[in-house]
């Protein structure tokens, strides 16, 4: 082939995959759109009885003020009786710097009844996630905690080793599984949908209902977040919230500090009425505030995480982050392996199972000083509510 | 009469050396890249055709470019440094740890964070000059020893005290004409290599070395101390780099270095295409780099999907290797044909080493 032939090839070969690429997000658009007219119908029929529109708003500042105060105490029923000492959990973390916060707290737990604990490392990759499962089965524990919101279908060959050698096994901020090797899944869908609504009804608060154009970013890999998306999206697209509309950008795990910002900023420019921003991963915040403001975006949009860790807590403080749903993290580790004792103990599981978890909104008013630590109680006394039911002082 | 003959053939020297310069072989990137500037100028005429456009490919790409840029010196002397996104990884949590730990000055936070770039550095030395492990596995091998230090230095978590004030202000914040601290980095260094790659005899040294190293050490060049050279080039460029991604975030975070490795290697290699077929040089480089982020911004701004510019940079890569590949197989097989023609011999089967982005130490 000539040189010349070689080069007209090469910018068809780039010419044509942009254009089909930008093809490829018109049609994702105009589904955007369709899902925008189709809020702005809902917006329309909202005017149309203003009446339950401003109860539902009225209902929101409610709910968001009750919110707004840190929880005090939640209740955990007792075991039978005092757990046996000298067992081990295995805790298999994911790669994210959220989750390996969780070993202290879920090390207090375990400490507290005489247990060891064994940090396993996963990850987000197929064969990371089988590579840490099996030597989850080498290890043979007493009981096993996973996080990171892993699906258990990559991990079933080894859940049904587990269950074959009566091996207790929680994971937390995962989907609802019917899989009889999983004892229980604490921060399932109902906990998420739930920070989702109350982070809905912190914008219909704010926003007096009006005007909102919300972006979602949203990330696949944990799919449990998607019951934060689809509350956040039902809320601001019913009739509680005039003139309002929601986008949905996603994003790779990967992405986050890296080329997610720039992603970030590139979606605002292309929707500039967009107002609120929500990311349905805390790590996904990480580098945006300074993108935009590079990008003279700054304070044009409020931002707003599914969770608050040390990096978070940060941009909160210097106003870069205006609200979260602060999650019970110490709270859910101590609850993981409160479900691990209820099934070694033979203890009905039905009420552990059911430990509401306490909830708080969190902005920059009431946000409380972490000292850099990644994550903190909401129930400052957690460790004694457990404590108790577990009958060791 | 004689003078206008004269007049007519320097007009003609001109023009062809014009045509060169502005041949698409030489610039074919500049061209796609005015290519892409009028297709998302059509795609979004509210949005691309802006000034904002300009500062976000620039404030955004400027810190892969210096890494990028860092990747030249050992890519002309034959050598890969795969450990650029570990060092500049540890170098960002490094200056992270010393805003929390030592003190929160932020240019003794950038003084320490090159500092271990440098350390980084001397170890990669050690293992591929001292130890003449191959580039490729040696740099791999310490990338993952420096990644293991960053999960040791922060115990895999985000470091932020001290990290969100002066230093992110002075570093990622402070700006002239809404252009960050990165992009006067990266313009600085686009200057600085540009010269000594080509202005220099250390330049043309290394460009020498990378063509074959025994020739050039034959030539009286002192390959080793060359390519060391070239390796704390490197880590200083990545280490710059990981001080100011941290500026950025407003945060020490242990998981973001490594994924800068791919788009530098890529801006380096579409780089090559450039102005120097078939050599590394900083102009291509720049040129590449801004081309990717162009192509990303502009995507976005138009709607595509946000695995789009992923999938845009892979061909464009593929794309720009192959046409290196052809470019300077091309030359070399003219070059043998030349010389083959003046000694008689035959030389056309003999394989082309080509220099620069293309070989491996």
């Amino acid at each position: 082939m000539s040189r010349r032939m070689r080069l007209i090839t090469a910018m068809i070969a780039l010419a044509v995959p942009a254009l089909t690429l930008t093809a490829c997000g018109s049609s994702s658009s105009s589904s955007s759109s369709s899902s925008s007219s189709s809020a702005s119908s809902a917006a329309s029929a909202g005017s149309s009885t203003s009446a339950p529109a401003s109860d539902a708003v009225a209902q929101a500042k409610a709910t968001v003020a009750a919110l707004m105060k840190r929880p005090t105490t939640f209740d955990v029923p007792a075991l039978p009786q005092k757990p046996p000492t000298g067992k081990t959990v295995d805790f298999v973390v994911c790669a994210t710097t959220t989750c390996q916060g969780f070993v202290p707290y879920l090390k207090e737990a375990t400490d507290a009844v005489g247990w060891k604990l064994q940090t396993v490392q996963g990850g987000f990759e197929p064969q990371q996630i089988a590579n840490a499962w099996n030597k989850v089965l080498r290890d043979k524990p007493d009981g096993v905690i996973a996080s990171g919101g892993i699906p258990p279908e990559l991990f079933a060959n080894q859940l049904n080793q587990l269950r074959a050698e009566g091996i207790p096994v929680v994971l937390h901020d995962q989907p609802e599984t019917s899989n009889p090797a999983v004892t229980g899944v604490v921060l399932s869908d109902d906990a998420n949908r739930q920070f989702g609504q109350e982070l809905a009804d912190l914008i219909l608060a704010d926003s007096n209902g009006q005007n909102v154009h919300l972006a979602l970013f949203v990330t696949a890999q944990v799919p449990v977040f998607a019951n934060e998306d689809r509350a956040l999206t039902s809320t601001i697209n019913s009739s509680a919230c005039h003139s309002c509309s929601v986008q949905q950008s996603s994003f790779l795990v990967s992405a986050a500090g890296t080329t997610l910002p720039s992603q970030v900023v590139s979606f605002l420019r292309a929707h500039p009425e967009i107002n609120y921003v929500y990311f349905d991963f805390n790590d996904a915040v990480d580098g945006v505030p300074a993108a935009l403001t590079q990008a003279g975006l700054n304070g044009k949009v409020k931002l707003l995480a599914n969770n608050i860790a040390t990096t978070q807590a940060a941009y909160m403080q210097a106003g870069q982050l205006w609200a979260a749903a602060g999650n019970p993290w110490p709270e859910t580790m101590w609850q993981d392996f409160n479900l691990i004792l209820t099934k070694i103990e033979n203890a009905p599981l039905a009420p552990a199972l059911a430990v509401k978890l306490p909830n708080w909104i969190l902005t920059r008013q009431d946000l409380p000083n972490i000292n850099g630590q990644p994550m903190f109680p909401l129930a400052l006394n957690y460790q004694q509510i457990f404590k108790q039911a577990w009958h060791v002082s | 009469m004689s003078e206008v003959a004269t007049t007519a053939t320097a007009t003609r020297r001109i023009g062809e050396r014009a045509k060169g310069w502005f041949s698409p072989r030489r610039i074919g990137a500049i061209y796609v890249w005015i290519g892409f500037i009028i297709l998302f100028t059509i795609l979004s005429p509210d949005q691309f055709p802006d000034y904002a456009t300009v500062k976000q490919i620039l404030n955004e790409y400027a810190v892969t470019l210096l890494v990028a840029l860092g990747l030249l010196m050992p890519l002309a002397a034959g050598l890969y440094d795969l450990s650029v996104g570990s060092v500049m990884g540890l170098c960002g949590i490094g200056s992270a740890w010393f805003l929390a730990h030592v003190s929160p000055n932020p240019w003794l936070a950038l003084a320490a964070g090159v500092a271990i770039g440098l350390a980084c550095a001397l170890l990669n030395v050690v293992v591929v000059i001292v130890m003449r492990v191959d580039s490729f596995i040696g740099t791999l091998a310490t990338s993952s020893i420096y990644a293991a230090i960053v999960i040791a230095v922060s115990g895999s978590n985000t470091i932020t005290q001290n990290v969100g004030g002066t230093f992110q202000v002075d570093f990622a914040l402070k700006n002239v004409a809404g252009l960050t601290a990165p992009v006067g980095l990266m313009i600085a260094g686009v200057l600085g290599l540009a010269f000594v790659l080509e202005k220099t005899a250390f330049g043309r040294r290394v460009y020498a070395t990378g063509f074959d190293a025994e020739v050039a050490r034959l030539g009286g060049v002192n390959v080793g101390r060359l390519r060391a050279v070239t390796l704390l080039v490197s880590a200083f460029f990545a280490a710059l780099a990981g001080v100011m991604q941290t500026a950025a975030l407003g945060a020490g975070d242990p998981t973001v270095g490594p994924a800068y490795l791919l788009p530098a290697f890529a801006a380096a290699f579409l780089g090559a295409t450039q102005f120097r077929a078939g050599r590394v040089n900083p102009w291509g480089t720049a040129v590449a780099g801004l081309l990717l982020g162009t192509a990303d911004v502009g995507l976005l701004l138009a709607g595509a999907p946000e695995w789009a510019p992923s999938i845009f940079s892979g061909a464009l890569l593929i794309l720009a290797v192959s046409l290196t590949r052809a470019n300077i197989r091309d030359r070399f097989r003219q070059l043998l044909r030349t010389g083959s023609r003046q000694r008689g011999g035959n030389l056309d089967r003999a394989e082309p080493t080509p220099q620069g982005s293309l070989q491996g130490g």
